[in-house]
């Protein structure tokens, strides 16, 4: 039974933590926006100082952290079509095309008030369905997990490019490049070359750096800014009046953002899937709903669906670490290392004993969401001015920060040539008509891929119609084929 | 009529080149677990079988349209702002090249020389070199080059290895940056 005094209580009591509330989120913002790293690693980083924090205090900083880094990858995703983070690479489809035409303002205004007001709409929710949301998060298993991932690798495959067979070639590929290194069960080594630094896999940074940073400066060679020269009088005349506009957008799209919203609430309290696997289908979603659209030129709904989806998945991933102790992504690990840490109790006790710390988290998120929309709408005027930059300057700083991103979570120099490998790969592949979405996104989630696979397989006793059987993966394997054949069929039955 | 024939050869090279990879590492991948327990392959077999498939697929299709005339024409391309053919510019080819070498040669610098010097010279030489290749209008002056290189070179280390505290290659710049933040720490 949800304690509504708890909840309110924990209201007033958020408006105490909101400075480790403005420090987190510009904190994350800063990590988000860097290639490479992440709210988990950057949390290790400070972890000596969250340590010496009370336990409310800690947690709004980490949760304020989340939420930003969530939304900062956004920013060089739409700029320079270099995500921060694999939540973000969907953005980038849509946003470096608006930021091509001069619009990069305005898609960063979109990006920020669909990430604020999912955000607030899924933290609301959970808010008030943590307990409903926790049985949810428990009819997701390995069967499921594993067919969302196909299906989102699958349905990439189809939107990212205009060649249907090339994106799925890509795909495929990208979910057996993930696949690299150590099984899960046995820890066989399989196709790393000799090299002991793939024995822990293909390192996915370095793949996302490479796809996007390194082949993205290579494909910048050919023009003197990023933005198309016609528009470069209209990014230096830009006001306020282009982040209004990208509020007004946003809210005349409701319907994408609340579909983008409750995506991500779903992804998000599903364990081992996250901001990446939501955005594909909050992208996927909007193109069925608006077929017509220009999707992959520049379409706001590519940018607005996508952002919302990656933020809101953050108050999904609290609800199985705080009821369940399950943390539902990586950052969630570190809280509840830290959790521990502090002497909270986890799992289901941890809601009986510290419901008002665990309120007061989430109350708080509203906070965070709010600054990131602030920072964004009166900062958007002066970071999109990046897409004037010359090119001469961009291409190797962009090089050498996206080498930074490859090195930051081992420290091997290999994953630096690792990247240089896959953004010479990345920059044939773009120039022969292959999406590189589909691909790293394959390499991301490989690993997570097989395992769902192999235990779902342990669980079926060997038989592949396990991932079949029930209604959920069921549902979702028709969704799947109407998405590639739905437009036929349906013709068919008209021609008919 | 020879020179669209030469560059319909190069589009269609370029275009199965994937797909060859693709076969490639799949090949690799089920040769390398080979004798390895059922759980550890069958996924990969599995994924393995459908690039397979796809790159036969796609290397078919990219013929057949050869053999229809449309080689010029590749599906997917339009939007990558590059030729139909899938060959760039020469001249932007040759940058291409240069900066994959220049990058190399400069994380293999980093080691010995420390972040802060390469890093410095490295920036200033893409500015430089695509100053010399690309020509005005667009250049960018050497003082600017300069005054850039070194901030940028300052900026990135004092964020990655002072703030994020990573461990990075370092020479005596390094180690005076750490030594003078020890000293401000204290």
């Amino acid at each position: 039974m949800i304690d509504f005094s708890v909840i309110g209580n924990a209201f007033l009591v958020s408006f105490q933590y909101v400075g480790y509330n403005i420090i987190g989120v510009i904190f994350g913002l800063f990590l988000g926006a860097l290639p490479g790293f992440s709210s988990s690693n950057g949390l290790v980083v400070v972890l000596p100082i969250i340590l010496s924090m009370e336990p409310t205090s800690a947690l709004v900083f980490m949760a304020a952290t989340y939420v930003g880094a969530e939304m900062g990858g956004s920013y060089p995703a739409i700029l320079v079509n270099v995500p921060g983070g694999p939540g973000a690479v969907v953005t980038g489809l849509d946003g470096y095309e608006m930021a091509k035409k001069g619009m990069a303002q305005q898609a960063i205004a979109i990006s920020a008030t669909a990430s604020a007001l999912g955000g607030c709409l899924t933290t609301v929710l959970v808010l008030f369905t943590m307990p409903f949301l926790a049985k949810v998060a428990l009819k997701f298993g390995t069967i499921q997990c594993f067919v969302i991932i196909i299906f989102g690798v699958a349905v990439l495959g189809k939107l990212g490019g205009k060649d249907l067979t090339k994106g799925l070639l890509v795909g495929a590929l990208g979910l057996l490049l993930g696949a690299t290194g150590s099984d899960p069960i046995y820890s066989s080594k399989r196709a790393t070359f000799g090299f002991i630094q793939l024995y822990d896999g293909m390192p996915p940074i370095a793949a996302l750096v490479g796809f996007f940073g390194i082949s993205e400066c290579l494909m910048m060679l050919e023009h003197e800014t990023i933005v198309d020269a016609g528009a470069i009088g209209k990014v230096l005349r830009e006001g306020l009046k282009a982040s209004w506009e990208g509020v007004r957008i946003t809210v005349k799209c409701w319907a994408t953002l609340i579909r983008g919203s409750i995506i991500g609430l779903i992804i998000g309290i599903i364990p081992g899937t996250g901001g990446a696997v939501s955005a594909i289908l909050s992208y996927q979603q909007e193109v069925q709903a608006n077929p017509g659209l220009k999707w992959g030129k520049g379409e706001p709904r590519g940018v607005l669906g996508p952002e919302a989806a990656n933020n809101a998945v953050v108050a999904g991933a609290i609800v199985p670490t705080f009821t369940l102790g399950i943390p539902g992504s990586g950052t969630m690990v570190v809280i509840l290392v830290v959790m521990e840490s502090l002497g909270l109790l986890i799992g289901p006790q941890f809601m009986e004993k510290n419901a008002g710390i665990a309120y007061t988290v989430i109350a708080s998120m509203l906070f965070g969401n709010l600054i990131i929309f602030l920072t964004a709408f009166f900062g958007a005027k002066y970071i999109s001015k990046l897409t004037i930059v010359p090119t001469r300057i961009m291409i190797p700083s962009i090089i050498v920060l996206s080498l930074f991103g490859a090195f930051a979570p081992r420290s091997y120099v290999f994953d630096i040539y690792v990247a240089l490998i896959f953004g010479i790969l990345g920059y044939i592949m773009k120039n022969y008509g292959y999406p590189i979405t589909p691909l790293i996104l394959g390499i991301v989630l490989g690993p997570y891929a097989e395992e769902f696979f192999l235990r779902g397989m342990r669980l079926g006793s060997g038989n592949i119609l396990i991932f079949f059987k029930d209604p959920v993966s069921l549902a979702l394997w028709v969704i799947l084929i109407l998405t590639f054949a739905g437009s036929k069929i349906y013709r068919g039955i008209r021609g008919k | 009529m020879s020179s669209e024939n030469e560059s319909g050869k190069r589009a269609l090279s370029g275009e199965c080149l994937i797909p060859i990879i693709g076969v490639v590492y799949s090949a690799y991948y089920v040769f390398s677990a080979r004798g390895m327990a059922w759980e550890a392959r069958s996924y990969s077999l599995f994924i393995a079988l459908v690039v397979l498939f796809l790159s036969v697929v796609v290397v078919t299709k990219s013929v057949w349209r050869r053999k229809k005339g449309d080689a010029d024409k590749m599906d997917g391309c339009e939007e990558s702002g590059v030729k139909q053919t899938g060959v760039i510019a020469g001249r932007n080819t040759i940058l291409a090249v240069l900066i994959i070498i220049a990058t190399i040669v400069y994380v293999m610098l980093m080691v010995h020389v420390g972040v802060i010097l390469s890093t410095l010279g490295y920036v200033f030489l893409m500015i430089a070199v695509q100053n010399v290749i690309k020509g005005t209008p667009g250049s960018i002056s050497l003082l600017r080059a300069i005054v850039y290189s070194v901030l940028f070179a300052l900026v990135l280390y004092a964020v990655f290895g002072l703030i994020l505290e990573m461990e990075l290659p370092g020479w005596f710049l390094e180690h005076l940056f750490a030594g003078l933040k020890r000293g401000v720490m204290k």
